[in-house]
């Protein structure tokens, strides 16, 4: 079964690391997205699965070949995959046809093959109109498609798309969203997506890898990572989560005992007793209908999804807001208690130096 | 890793990289490297006696190479005196002053960069001597029998400044677009009076280019060929580039080894001046915050307007107006005056058959130059720009040499590289046209090498990246995806690299044998035999077959690209 394995990868540019101790394990199909904030070093790896970077230690691997190790490197007209790159980096001079033709012409593609390969694909894309069209006299929408075209048509087995929605408008974005997973789902080919945007990587793939400082902090379904986070950083990162300090005192499998101020909860988690972290996200929280758990004061509203998004300052000692929506409105300062219904246990030492991905640190499709 | 050794690339380039690089490098080396360094050689060896360096010191202990040193470094810097005061007015006039036609103005003062230095000579020549068809009706000229006023030092250096005047003018007229328009309305509202805003605000801001345009026209000045060799040679004021002249000319290769310490000295002189300007625009360079530009917004008085125009049309028309007329008239030493004006020259010159050779062979030596460099010129820019490596660095660094260094070196240089037979083959170069087409090769390539690199640059390497890996290989992306992106760049370096390689005289007056005439040698030896007639009628066709070749690239280039042009400023 052919797919892409990374062990061990290490890359530094004059002695700053970017890339470290960088496993990947990935079946053919799959859609990933390397998300993490800026200088995370999702963009070097991706272009060193393309084959533009070296590594200084590790190896990757296509199916059973070594493409990339410190002595051996397959150069990038060899690897047989695509790439989209954030500018679309469109051949100015040729054509929509002409740029994605080009690549059949210079494999020497029979004529009436190529000729009915880029139709199909032009058509794919939604292009046949604008064949003929310089790149210049396209939109940004536009020219995405024809990046992606471009990509396609050599039927690579992976395609690479380096933050390809940063230059579209937020409508825009969506639509090409949706015809990222069409297209994933007609070629059948690896899509790996590097993105800043969690919410775009949560639309689109089906394994998400968190970066952060060169590392991969955590690989999963975006399921996995919204509930189970690894570390705080992933917690706080993933569907606007927000990290609160307790203490554990007690494990039961897959369930902790917490104490959070003077309350004692039975929430979800995989902490050893001592200092914990409660991962929490919006809908974990509520206005007390009982007892409730912890006072907070309300900063501000707004009105968002049907639901009034209220950010309220939490009287609990290292905490700074928290989100939580609620039904009614309420001005600034009101006092409210609120409840913990839900949540994620993790160890406070979690996603330091060892990084201990959960149930999907290795995908299996 | 630090252990590998990334001469021609590192692990991320291709074999075919490795192997274009390996190629270019050996271009170079032969075409510039193996000359300039048989020049070092030369220099170097020892004397008749043996003694070590005994070349060396005999001719730098002669007193004929004190003389020309002398000259060069006196005349040079009086000429750049005349450059910066000429050039920096009439920047400043044009920069700073509301008038019509500034365009045309532009053009005009740019003219002697555009008219190559024998035919400004000649021109300088026809208009201040004793027959001047200008002057003499006005009752200005030198009576007859006292010679020409410019076959002296003085006129030596006046004709040199009037050349490189343009390059001052470029300097300074760029710093003052850079001027921001807020520096200057903040001096007003500070109610500020113009004299002292000029003084102490714009002027301060120009005084760095003033420098970097000043030691440009040193190094030019110094390398001069045809202004020394038409105004010293008859008015015995020797230089080092016609002294070197005079040596090979008289003495033959023997004279080798002297005449290469005297490039020794050539060359120390400008790549010194052109160190101490890239010095200076780095310590100097004062940081202005980027503007809007100012734009004057006041018309300049009408007398004012007139003296710049008369000034302009001194030093621009009434030069070539004098050769024109000269060149109109029936034979040397006949007055001109409308009666016998005739086309007689243009006929005899014409029916001259190595004027015709000039004009083919240097038609055909620019073409090939310029096709040549620019079939160098695009992988080389590509991998300076794409793939970097030592090698290729080195490789940029060095094609510029023979640029920096005056023609005449360069010249010398090919003449003790290419005399003795080639290896393998048996023949030498000499004599023949290959000679002075690898001269040109050599001397010309920066031309079009720097605005390919600098457009190479500034594109986007991710075109060329998705290129690879969508599989396409190194002749492909040059050919289809690089050349492309800097097509503009290569084609104005082409023109320019002909209309340098069609003004020159410097590389072939060393360089030329019989049959292998170029424009510039056939205007200098009809000179230099006294048809000083002929001389002009040659130099007006030439002339105005540049000025033709300048229409065309214009229109070739479309408005845009041709804002490259030498000539646009």
């Amino acid at each position: 079964m052919p797919h892409l394995i990374a062990r061990g990868i290490r890359k530094s540019f004059d002695r700053s690391v970017v890339l470290d101790d960088i496993d990947l394990d990935l079946p053919q199909g799959a859609f990933l997205a390397l998300l993490g904030p800026s200088g995370c070093g999702k963009t070097t790896l991706l272009r060193l699965i393309a084959g533009l970077e070296t590594c200084d230690a590790g190896q990757l691997l296509f199916d059973d070949r070594v493409i990339l190790s410190p002595d051996r490197f397959v150069p990038p007209e060899d690897r047989q995959l695509g790439m989209v790159f954030q500018s679309y980096a469109l051949w100015p001079s040729m054509s929509v046809r002409g740029n994605v033709e080009f690549a059949l012409k210079a494999r020497r593609v029979p004529g009436p093959e190529r000729r009915d390969r880029v139709a199909r694909m032009l058509e794919a894309v939604g292009l046949t109109a604008h064949a003929d069209r310089l790149p210049q006299d396209l939109s940004g929408g536009q020219r995405q498609r024809v990046a992606l075209a471009r990509s396609l048509v050599l039927r690579p087995r992976i395609l690479l798309l380096d933050e390809p929605l940063a230059n579209l408008d937020a409508h825009l974005r969506q639509q090409m969203l949706v015809e990222f997973r069409r297209l994933h789902a007609e070629t059948g080919a690896t899509f790996i997506l590097v993105t800043h945007d969690q919410d775009e990587a949560m639309a689109v793939a089906s394994h998400i890898a968190v970066m952060e400082a060169g590392r991969i902090r955590q690989i999963g379904t975006p399921e996995a990572l919204y509930r189970r986070p690894a570390t705080p950083m992933v917690a706080r990162f993933i569907g606007h989560g927000a990290t609160i300090p307790v203490q554990v005192i007690a494990r039961h499998g897959d369930r902790c005992d917490v104490v959070l101020g003077g309350a004692t909860l039975n929430l979800p988690g995989r902490a050893d007793p001592g200092a914990g972290w409660l991962c929490l996200h919006p809908e974990d929280l509520r206005p007390a209908t009982g007892a409730g758990h912890f006072d907070a004061q309300v900063i501000a509203q707004s009105f968002r999804n049907g639901r009034h998004a209220t950010l309220v300052l939490p009287r609990i000692a290292g905490v700074d807001t928290l989100s939580l929506p609620m039904d009614a409105p309420a001005p600034a300062h009101t006092p409210l208690r609120i409840e913990i219904t839900g949540g994620w246990v993790i160890d406070r030492d979690a996603g330091g130096a060892a990084v201990h991905p959960l149930s999907g640190a290795r995908i299996h499709a | 890793m630090a252990a590998e050794l990334h001469l021609f690339g590192d692990r991320r380039t291709g074999s075919a990289e490795r192997a274009l690089a390996v190629l270019l490098c050996l271009y170079l080396a032969a075409i510039t490297v193996w000359p300039l360094g048989q020049l070092l050689v030369a220099a170097f060896r020892p004397g008749d006696d043996g003694a070590a360096l005994g070349v060396m010191r005999d001719t730098l202990s002669a007193r004929a190479t004190g003389r020309a040193f002398r000259n060069t470094l006196v005349l040079s810097l009086i000429s750049v005196g005349v450059s910066v005061l000429l050039g920096g007015a009439l920047a400043l006039a044009v920069g700073l002053l509301r008038m019509r036609w500034r365009a045309a103005l532009s053009f005009l003062i740019l003219m002697p960069l555009v008219i190559p230095s024998q035919t400004l000579a000649l021109s300088w020549i026809e208009l201040m001597g004793a027959n001047s068809a200008i002057l003499k009706p006005l009752g200005l000229a030198p009576p007859p029998g006292r010679g020409n006023p410019l076959y002296s030092p003085l006129g030596i250096a006046l004709v040199m400044g009037i050349e490189h005047m343009p390059l001052v003018f470029i300097a300074i007229h760029a710093a003052l677009k850079s001027v921001p328009a807020d520096l200057i309305e903040a001096a007003r509202l500070a109610a500020i009076p113009p004299r002292l805003v000029l003084t102490r605000v714009i002027l301060p801001l120009t005084y760095p280019s003033v420098l970097a345009g000043g030691l440009l026209a040193f190094t030019a000045a110094v390398g001069n060929f045809g202004i020394p060799a038409l105004l010293g040679i008859p008015g015995r004021v020797p230089m080092l580039t016609t002294l070197i002249y005079q040596r090979l000319n008289s003495f033959g290769p023997s004279a080798a080894g002297q005449v290469a310490v005297l490039a020794l000295i050539l060359t120390l002189m400008a790549v010194a001046a052109l160190a101490l300007r890239a010095v200076l625009l780095r310590h100097l360079r004062l940081r202005v915050e980027a503007g809007r530009p100012h734009t004057p917004t006041r018309n300049a008085p009408a007398w004012a307007q007139a003296l710049i125009w008369a000034v302009v049309l001194a030093i621009a028309i009434l030069p070539l107006a004098a050769l024109v007329l000269t060149s109109l008239t029936p034979a040397i030493g006949v007055p001109f005056s409308l009666q016998v004006a005739s086309l007689d020259q243009y006929h005899r010159v014409l029916a001259n058959p190595a004027v015709l050779r000039g004009f083919s062979n240097s038609l055909i030596l620019s073409l090939a130059a310029a096709l040549i460099c620019a079939l160098i010129a695009l992988p080389l820019a590509y991998l300076v720009a794409r793939r970097p490596s030592p090698a290729i660095a080195l490789a940029d660094l060095l094609a510029e040499a023979p640029w920096v260094v005056p023609g005449t070196v360069v010249a010398l240089a090919m003449i003790l590289a290419f005399l003795p037979p080639l290896p393998l083959i048996g023949v030498s170069l000499y004599g023949s046209m290959a000679i002075i087409l690898i001269a040109y090769l050599a001397r010309f390539l920066p031309l079009i090498l720097r605005p390919v690199v600098a457009t190479a640059r500034g594109g986007d390497p991710m075109q060329d990246q998705a290129a690879r890996i969508a599989g396409i290989g190194l002749a492909g992306r040059i050919a289809h995806v690089f050349a492309p992106s800097v097509r503009a760049a290569t084609l104005a370096g082409a023109i320019l690299i002909v209309m340098s390689a069609m003004n020159e005289l410097t590389l072939s007056a060393l360089l030329w044998s019989s049959g292998h005439e170029t424009i510039g040698v056939m205007v200098f030896s009809l000179q230099y035999e006294g048809s000083s007639t002929a001389a002009a009628a040659v130099s007006v066709l030439s002339t105005a077959l540049l000025l033709a070749l300048c229409a065309l690239a214009e229109l070739a280039l479309g408005p845009r690209a041709a804002q490259a042009l030498p000539w646009r400023g």
